[in-house]
């Protein structure tokens, strides 16, 4: 039997339907999903007398941070700052507003400020992508006026059967691309097994029907 | 991984109960032809998606017709019948898997 007018109609329809794309910004589309960053610092315990604070846009607006690892919203952009102690507590942060939070942090001789900006994601990667995390190791260098000097030393990704993978950044403005571990035995079960052996079911059904 | 099983088992209920709600009989037979069916679609067109072609809804179209003719011949019914099944059953799975991501 062949299909009808209608049938090859509808086929049309869904071809024609087939050349809308989709596209959204901000949105993790279907099959995919999102591998935030994480941050440490290795050696914030070395620099006792200062507060190292996380400012950023759109958030967070004051962090302070410490030896353990920091996220933050996977759209910001963020920096960190040092502030002297003494300068910390003399001054309250805390209790001042956004504005004057930035322009403290942004303008104050007293305190040093790094170029190095941080951000919220690794990006999108398919959902069938071992890749689970990103945790990027940050070396403070030198603390020399209001400058901070403060780099991406390596980079540990995660993924999730339990591996972890280190590679050392080269360049600081170029995040080293993962290793994949390769793909695991549910994988090849998932794609390649299963399909042959329901596509073997289906051709045997029809074929015992055709003949009895 | 476990997102993909999680999807093809939901994929096999939700196809599954739109095609009984059309037979309105045999219902482990009926699940039975929306495991197998799924397991061959689901896999091949998330594989194909993922590292070959990801433009969705043209894959979303390859999967309705494909799906078509396997209902078509597994539940004997006409082209048309089987296409409009097929349609509506990916509708409905596609529905649920976009409501699902923005949850």
């Amino acid at each position: 039997m062949k299909p009808s007018k209608s049938v090859k109609i509808l086929i049309l329809l869904l071809i024609l339907l087939s050349t809308m794309g989709i596209s959204s910004a901000d949105v993790i589309n279907p099959g995919e999903k999102n591998v935030p960053f994480s941050y440490q610092i290795s050696n914030i315990q070395d620099y006792p007398d200062y507060v190292f604070i996380l400012h950023g846009t759109p958030n967070p607006s004051i962090e302070v941070l410490n030896s353990s690892e920091f996220s933050f919203y996977k759209l910001s952009t963020c920096s960190i700052y040092a502030v002297p102690r003494n300068v910390y507590n003399e001054v309250q942060i805390d209790q001042m507003d956004e504005t004057q939070m930035s322009e403290f942090l942004k303008n104050d001789s007293r305190v040093a400020r790094s170029s190095l900006k941080l951000e919220g994601t690794y990006g999108n990667v398919n959902e069938a992508n071992p890749l689970e995390t990103a945790l990027i190791i940050l070396n403070i260098k030198s603390i020399q006026g209001n400058n901070l000097d403060i780099q991406k030393e390596k980079i540990i990704y995660g993924y999730n059967n339990g591996l972890k993978v280190e590679k050392p950044f080269q360049s600081q403005n170029q995040t080293p691309e993962p290793t994949s571990p390769g793909p695991s035995w549910d994988y090849y079960i998932y794609f390649i097994v299963l399909p042959i052996i329901a596509l073997g079911i289906i051709v045997f059904i029809i074929i015992r029907r055709k003949t009895s | 991984m476990y997102s993909l099983i999680i999807a093809w088992i939901l994929t096999i209920f939700i196809e599954f109960i739109v095609i009984w709600g059309f037979k309105k009989k045999y219902p482990f037979k009926l699940l039975f032809y929306s495991f197998i069916v799924n397991s061959i679609t689901l896999p091949l067109a998330s594989y194909t998606y993922f590292y070959i072609y990801s433009n969705l809804i043209m894959l979303e179209v390859l999967v309705i017709i494909i799906e078509g003719l396997f209902l078509k011949y597994l539940l004997n019914i006409d082209y048309k019948m089987a296409m409009l099944l097929s349609l509506v059953a990916n509708l409905s799975t596609f529905l649920v898997g976009v409501i699902w991501g923005y949850l």
